[in-house]
């Protein structure tokens, strides 16, 4: 074969393959399950409701709420992966376009996602295929700083195509290993030992408090935004807003209450509601990913919600 | 600008090279030239523009020490001008690199020796002057021996820039890339050479995207990250290393080669699968070879070489390569993985001497694990990195078995033997034993680029090619430096 042919060969090849791609994803368009089911399929139903209590948050937040009996008067609007503060502004936002204004309001927040631009691997997708009704794009538009994320993104190939691929059922989906995290009344002295050696979560720990500290003195602006907007919203719709930080290893929530971003929101005068505050979240109860509590922990986190927030209403 | 980054791949090759042909194509010969040294200046200063007049002073420099030592001199006199002249040269090059990179080892040292509380200057390292000076002082001495007389200041300027290799090597020789880009018929494009140009540069970007970075993520865990390890974790630290930076490196020479061949230059070839070495000589022949190169033909060889018997011979080894160690980095760890190469050529050499045979896999063996277990001092940041990962490495205390064995095995925990995870504290699940076969594979058993690359163009050829740079292409995402950036 001569050289020409042969790169003409190869681009070819290489030119089809990727067109392949292009139109394979074309028939498995980017599906985040819970967020899709959420705004897609559950919320289009919910029209002229009269909760009284909202409930917003992350996989943390569905994980404790999925096992809670809630009252008929709370409504339960948490899903899975990163939707970030953005993403929970948008779904507020259009539940409160066909129903009644609630009277209080809870986001349910990891420390990690207010240092969050949204850059995170599925979060600025959401942009592209959940949060996309066209008064949606217009006001993301109107931020120039989102729009530089959200197009920045666009152009990393790995972040944004990887993303898709691994939305597609077949690829492999990303699952809290379920092989750390010990139930708080069984932690002895033995049981340490064998964690420390399986430590399969010190080192992500690591990574969250080290991703903390980088981030405690400065305010992203996407988050800072999002609090405004947020706060701005319940303030003209006279609805009280609660954010309630989720638990946290020990030292990412310390460093967190060190922080800009947490004076930030204190300075708004938005109640902040810690749960950190009244149990110590032990490195030793987080699954390996380090974000995610043991299922035993996850009952505790549960209590801690039915006492602090549920049992007021 | 990293090799693996869309920036470079899809905007400034393909820019650079139509432009590069184009002005050849018009018969602009000296315009492609000077286009081709701004592009290279471009490329580095992508990073820091800060460090462009430092390179720019460098050429300007160096180039003038060498004209002046190429000129005729009365006999006498003239010797010991020139002699005066190379030295300033040569000590002006090396008090550079010396200023940027080895000021702060030198405070610490001074500071820890006398007590005392120097400021450290926190001096940023110029990208690549580990290698554009080796490269120059090369110049120099051979500008001296009146060698280098009828090269211009474009053609030098290309020699020392040329961006395929002006990063991170390989450690080119003038004799080899000036006639090279003096050559007319390189302005010519060439499909052969831009065939396996794509081919060489798309198995150096595979190497160092989808290999070398996966091993990356454990060897960066055990080193920096993990407090304790088992001796699997311990063992698969160091083999992770072992093979990252290998796979970086080779990756790293194969797209400067392929980029290279793109323009019509030929790179010497930098690794000859050094891993299947079955003696430490032998490694040093296959590994990193025109640094080698130029250990032997600029260190080595000055120092008396094998010319004085047997004593200097050992002593100029040890030196050459506690040398070589420090050129790689200022840090004590660098000093001693170059001294324990040393040492292990001068037993090799006396091993050799007492005429001893042992079988091949033994020799490989023995070979491979002496390399695996100094690049742990060559990979740790500190002693205590070093003494942590060769302790659990050697340490029985430290066995685990896996939890699996537990049901039959459980009566070994009266013995101290533990069951659980293998290997959580590098960040690794199963799949390291499985990427740790196949680097033995790739490493033992497969036909090295530079080997691949004499094959003829196939229909076949072009579908590997293909996926191959597909696949590095949809894993370049998170871009990551060559090891070698930082040497």
């Amino acid at each position: 074969m001569n050289s020409k042919k042969w790169l003409c060969s190869s681009l070819g090849i290489i030119l089809m393959m990727m067109i392949l791609i292009e139109i394979f994803y074309s028939f498995y368009p980017y599906d985040r399950h819970e967020v899709d089911n959420l705004v897609k399929t559950r919320m289009p139903k919910i029209n002229n409701e009269n909760y009284e209590i909202l409930i917003l948050g992350d996989s943390l937040a569905r994980n404790a709420f999925s096992n809670i009996k809630l009252n008929k008067n709370i409504l339960d609007l948490t899903s899975n992966a990163s939707v970030s503060l953005a993403g929970n502004y948008f779904i507020l936002k259009r539940y409160l376009l066909k129903n009644n204004k609630p009277k209080h309001i809870y986001m349910f927040f990891i420390p990690a996602q207010f240092y969050e631009n949204l850059n995170s691997k599925h979060t600025f997708l959401f942009f592209e295929t959940v949060f996309n009704k066209e008064e949606e794009i217009k006001e993301i538009k109107e931020i120039k700083e989102l729009k530089k994320i959200l197009y920045s993104n666009k152009f990393s190939y790995k972040k944004y195509t990887e993303s898709r691929l691994n939305s597609i059922n077949f690829f492999k989906h990303y699952s809290a290993d379920d092989k750390a995290g010990i139930k708080p009344e069984e932690v002895n002295e033995e049981k340490l030992n064998q964690f420390k050696r399986e430590n399969f979560i010190n080192n992500k720990i690591k990574g969250k408090i080290n991703s903390a500290r980088a981030h405690k003195d400065e305010i992203k602006i996407i988050p800072k935004i999002y609090i405004n907007k947020i706060k701005d919203m319940s303030d003209d719709m006279d609805i009280k807003l609660t954010i309630v930080i989720e638990p946290s290893p020990l030292v990412v929530n310390d460093i967190f209450k060190r922080s800009e971003i947490y004076k930030y929101i204190l300075e708004k005068d938005i109640e902040l509601l810690n749960i950190n505050d009244y149990y110590e979240f032990n490195n030793y109860f987080f699954y390996s990913d380090g974000s995610h509590i043991s299922g035993k922990v996850n009952e505790y986190y549960q209590n801690l919600i039915d006492k602090n927030i549920l049992n007021i209403y | 600008m990293l090799f693996n980054s869309y920036e470079f791949i899809f905007v400034f090759l393909p820019v650079t090279f139509f432009i590069y042909f184009y002005l050849n194509n018009k018969r602009f010969t000296v315009a492609s030239k000077g286009f081709l040294v701004c592009s290279s200046l471009f490329f580095y200063s992508w990073w820091n523009v800060y460090y462009l007049p430092i390179i720019l002073t460098s050429i300007v420099f160096n180039y003038t020490i060498g004209r002046t030592l190429n000129k005729e001199f009365n006999k006498n006199g003239g010797k010991v001008f020139k002699r005066i002249i190379l030295t300033l040269g040569v000590v002006l090059n090396l008090s550079l690199l010396g200023y940027f990179k080895y000021t702060d080892f030198l405070i610490e040292n001074f500071n820890l020796a006398f007590d005392s509380s120097a400021e450290l200057l926190q001096l940023a390292l110029p990208l690549a002057i580990s290698f554009f000076t080796f490269q120059q002082i090369a110049y120099l001495v051979d500008s001296y021996r009146q060698e280098t007389k009828e090269y211009d200041f474009l053609n030098y300027a290309l020699f020392v820039t040329f961006f395929p290799q002006l990063i991170a090597g390989p450690i080119v020789h003038h004799k080899e890339m000036m006639p090279q880009f003096a050559n007319t018929r390189n302005k010519v494009k060439n499909y052969r050479n831009i065939a396996m140009g794509l081919f060489i540069f798309s198995i150096g970007l595979f190497k160092k995207v989808v290999i070398a970075d996966t091993f990356a993520v454990w060897a960066t865990s055990g080193f920096d990250m993990a407090t304790t390890l088992n001796l699997f974790e311990a063992w698969a630290t160091s083999l992770s290393y072992t093979f990252q930076l290998y796979f970086d490196f080779s990756g790293y020479t194969d797209m400067a080669i392929g980029l290279a061949l793109l323009f019509n230059i030929k790179l010497p070839i930098n690794f000859n699968s050094p891993y299947k070495a079955t003696n430490i000589q032998d490694f040093w022949r296959r590994w990193h070879m025109t640094l080698s190169r130029f250990m032997r033909d600029y260190i080595y060889i000055p120092l008396g070489g094998n010319r004085k018997g047997e004593f200097r011979i050992y002593t100029n080894l040890l030196a050459t390569f506690i040398l070589g160690g420090i050129w790689h980095g200022a840090g004590w760890t660098f000093v001693f993985w170059g001294f324990l190469h040393g040492m292990a050529l001068i037993t090799h050499r006396t091993w050799s001497k007492l005429g001893f045979n042992i079988w091949t896999w033994l020799a490989w063996l023995i070979t491979f694990n002496f390399v695996n277990i100094s690049w742990v001092f060559f990979r740790a940041r500190e002693w205590n990195d070093a003494i942590k990962v060769i302790g659990s490495m050697f340490s029985v205390e430290n066995i685990i078995f896996p939890t699996l064995f537990a049901s039959k095995l459980g009566f070994l925990s009266d013995y101290g033997v533990y069951f659980g995870g293998l290997t959580g504290n590098i960040l690794a699940g199963k799949e390291i034993v499985l990427w740790l076969i196949i680097g033995f594979i790739l490493i033992l058993f497969f036909r090295n680029s530079n080997q691949i690359s004499t094959r003829k163009l196939t229909i076949w050829s072009s579908i590997f090619i293909s996926i191959v740079l597909l696949i590095s292409i949809y894993s370049l995402g998170d871009k990551s430096e060559f090891l070698y950036y930082n040497f």
